[in-house]
Formats: structure tokens, sequence, C-alpha cells
């Protein structure tokens, strides 16, 4: 039985962490496993937050500053993640471009404040991404 | 991370399937956990844990993976405990479930049995992902187990909690939106571990709490967890003891009901005595009062009817029950008319496979009462 139980803890493992090569440039971002990718007939600005590796980089960003909320936070990843929002604004129309930069402004808040932050940062990505969906057609998770 | 579509697919199904065999792989009846009787009790095959009955008790063993809780009912005493699992995170889960049945994997519980019904029940304690976050998050935790149960309980109660809440975020999310699930989860783990005062040891706990494999244990054992409550309880029913068994196991506080046996009709002497002197040596004369001993229903042949019976005058310590041969297959007996007067001659004893003794009486006579 504790072999069976290893193996569906290896399965789930790998499915989750992912390894080998992509498939299609399938990414997953979280946990919760809803791939980052566009349809090819998307917006651009869609494919720039898709492509934009320290968006997708966040969670892992969060993580490290979780283990070391005193330490400063990673800021590569934050500024990078804050650059490419304000990008994909820029290609956006009026309400899109409003919603990803409030997002841009609450993970900029996330270098000054740390987690103290994450409320911000949780409201403005899903309001970001719950409007994007319409467009940008996410897989969803 | 990247992740292959194809991968993800086959991992999710392997893990539900594989899941689904955790959830009904099947124990039954171990005889190397008693001397196993097979009187009063008929073990499923299909028992989720594994089970022995030896007439004075009952012996559940885990060797599932799952988080369980046993109870009992009726002639059923409260259970001896033997736990295999002595780790921080085993205790963190008794504790938090303040349930006396609760049954860890690796748990053995022995149920002393009296002579009356009873049932033992066994059900999933929907405590599956916190026992799977307190086993992973024990090794990292600082201090002491018997210093820090405590502390350590209410750090894993309150990330269990995060961690449903994250998994109630993540739910038909895209990814975007997802990541800011993730934000949520890493401040409240965060904020948890600090409270937890475990000092230099935040930074490995934190590491061990936010990897992605103790977010898949703990969501695997939360499927585990609804596929169980699906399932629903097993239960294994102990019949009553229709007499007391031989001397050798008997089972507690059972007081004799058996009365004078009717004036012996022989003198003949025997080294098998009775309650009342009757002698019950073969070949000698028999007389008493018989109730047969229902539900072992009677048999009937063309020309004679044999009854399973207690029978007054004798002794149940040395005869389980009396088997009487009555040459009317035309007798009426039934559950509410069972009770009759026998007069006979013994003929036989016999023997069961499971030790106890029986008279056999080849009757001359059957006044039913």
């Amino acid at each position: 039985m504790a072999s069976v139980y290893s193996l569906i803890l290896l399965i789930a493992g790998l499915a989750i962490s992912g390894c080998g090569s992509s498939n299609g440039g399938a990414i997953t971002a979280v946990p919760g496993g809803a791939l980052v990718r566009t349809p090819s007939s998307s917006p651009r600005y869609c494919k720039t937050l898709t492509s934009a590796k320290a968006v997708v980089g966040l969670g892992a960003a969060m993580n490290e500053l979780a283990g070391s909320p005193h330490s400063a936070p990673p800021e590569a990843t934050i500024r990078g993640a804050v650059t490419a929002l304000r990008s994909a604004a820029a290609q956006a129309p009026s309400q899109e471009r409003a919603r990803l930069i409030a997002a841009a402004d609450a993970v900029r808040g996330l270098g000054v404040h740390g987690l103290a932050q994450a409320g911000h940062v949780e409201t403005a990505l899903r309001d970001a991404g719950h409007l994007l969906q319409r467009s940008c057609a996410f897989p969803v998770g | 991370m990247r992740l292959p579509r194809r991968l993800a697919q086959l991992g999710v199904a392997t893990c539900l399937a594989l899941s689904a065999m955790v959830i009904d792989a099947q124990a039954g009846l171990d005889p190397r956990l008693c001397h196993a009787s097979g009187a009063r009790v008929k073990i499923s095959s299909t028992l989720a844990v594994d089970a022995c009955f030896s007439g004075p008790a009952l012996t559940l063993s885990n060797s599932t993976m799952l988080a369980l809780e046993a109870s009992r009912n009726g002639d059923v005493g409260d259970p001896t405990r033997h736990e295999t699992d002595i780790g921080l995170g085993a205790d963190a889960t008794r504790l938090f479930s303040h349930d006396p049945g609760i049954f860890l994997p690796g748990d053995k519980l022995i149920y002393p049995i009296g002579s009356g019904a009873g049932t033992v029940s066994i059900g999933n304690s929907n405590k599956d992902s916190f026992y799977a976050l307190a086993s992973t998050l024990a090794a990292v935790f600082p201090g002491k187990p018997a210093a820090v149960l405590n502390a350590f309980t209410s750090l894993v109660a309150e990330l269990d909690g995060d961690y449903a809440e994250y998994q109630r975020c993540i739910v038909h999310k895209n990814w975007l939106e997802q990541v800011g699930c993730d934000a949520l989860r890493d401040r409240n783990v965060a904020f948890a571990i600090g409270r937890a005062l475990v000092g230099g040891a935040a930074k490995d706990l934190t590491a061990a709490a936010l990897t992605d494999t103790t977010y898949i244990k703990w969501a695997h054992a939360r499927v585990v967890d609804a596929q169980a409550l699906k399932k629903g309880k097993e239960t294994v029913y102990i019949a009553a003891a229709q007499r007391t068994p031989p001397a050798t196991s008997p089972p507690p506080t059972t007081p004799s009901t058996t009365t004078a046996p009717a004036p012996p009709t022989t003198t003949t002497p025997s080294t098998t005595t009775s309650t009342g002197g009757q002698p019950l040596a073969i070949g000698s004369s028999f007389a008493s009062e018989c109730v047969v001993a229902w539900p072992t229903a009677p048999v009937v042949t063309s020309n004679s009817i044999q009854m399973t019976m207690s029978c007054d005058a004798v002794p149940e310590n040395e005869y389980l029950f009396t088997d009487v041969v009555y040459g009317d297959p035309n007798l009426h007996v039934t559950p509410n008319n069972s009770r009759a007067y026998v007069v006979g001659k013994i003929v036989d004893v016999a023997t069961s496979g499971y030790g106890y003794k029986e008279l056999v009486v080849q009757a001359s006579s059957v006044k039913l009462q």
C-alpha cells in the first residue's frame, strides 16, 4: 500500500512540477494547474502577459518572500512583473488597461510592503484575469 | 514550471484511479491477529481494515493509509489501543480529532465483547488532510514532541484551513487569477508560521509548507476523504451468545439462567454430572425441559425431527447444546413454540470443529409447552 501511495505522489508531483520538454508552450504558474497559454488568434497583450516569465514566476517569488519575510523581496522578479503588466496595459483597450495597471501597482506594492500587500495583489490579479478572460481565452484550471 | 499537458492529464487520471484503489483496498479477516472463532461474527472480505474475532474480543488493525474512526455499540467495551505511529504528526492528529475512536494507519484496537449483541463501525475521520499535512511538517518542526504538541497542532489546523481556502480560490480560475490565489496562500502560511513562534525554523517550515509536494499530499488526502464519505461506514455485527461458551473462554458477566432440572429418572452412576445430579453418560435416561436454540432451525427428515436445544438438565460449560432426535417429523416447532419437555436416552456425545461438545439424545417423548 505504501508503494501505491508513493506512486500516486510521484505521478502527481511530476504532473504539477512538470518535467521533460514542454508541449506547445504549455506552462503552469501555480499548483492550481491552469495553463499559461492563449490561442493564436487572441490579442497581442494576452501574449505579452503569457510570455512574461516574471509574471508567471510571481508565485515562486512570493513563496520565497513567505520563507524570509524580513529579507528583501526578490526585486528582479517583481520589477519584471510590473514592467510586463504595464507593457500589456499599453497594448490593451481602456477597460483592460485600467485593470492591468491596477495589477502592476499591486505587485509593485509587494516589493515595498512584502506579503502584507498580498490581499491587494490577489484582488488586482483576480479582477484583471477575470476581465481578460473574455478576449484572451486562457485555459481555466 | 513546465507541464506537458498529456502528462498532467495522465497524472490526474492516475492519481484518481489509484486513490480509488486506496479506498477500495480490502482487508477483512486476518487470523494472524487472534485465535479466530467463526461463531457470532461474520467478517466481510470487503471490510477496509484487518479484523479478527476470538469470542471474548474483536481485534481491528488499520492497514490502510487512511485516518479512520471507529465506534462501538451494544455489548462491546472500550477498546485497548496499540499505536505504531507515535510521531508528532500522528499525536497532533489524535489531539485535533477530539475523538477517542480515532484509528490511524498502523493502529490496532482490541474491543472486549460481552455476551449480548453489539456492533463496531469503521468510517472515515475526515482528518486525512490534517494527518497528511501534520506528518509532512512534523519532520521540520523544532522542539521535543511532548513540549510542542499543542503549538504544532494549532499550526497544522491553521494551515489545513489555509490550504482549504487556497483550494477554493484556484478552482475554475485562469493562471493570472491563480497567481493571485498564491499570494493569499503565501501570506496566510507565513503569518501562521510566524504566530507559531518557531524562531529559526520558520524558513524551513515555510519552505516545506509551500512546496508543491506538500500541497499535492494535502489535496490527495482531501480526495480520499471525499471518496470515503461516499462509501460511508462499514459495520461488524456481533450476534448475542446463545449460551455461555465453555469455561476456557467465557464472555464477561453472564449470569447463568439454568434452573433446577426435572427429578432424575435413573440412578445409573456416571462420571459426568449435571447441575441437578442427573447422570449424563451415554446410555443414561434423559428428562429435561429444553428450548430450541434458534436460529438453529430444526432439521426434518422423512421419519424424524432433529433439534439443537438448550436443556436445563445439561450444564452449559460441559455441553454447549443438546441435539435431540425425535421420531415425529410433524412436531410443530416454531420460534414462538419451541419449549418442550424431553424424555429419552443419551445416545452419543458430538464434538464440533470449534471444540464444543453436544449431547445427543434420542427422544421417546417431546411435549411442547
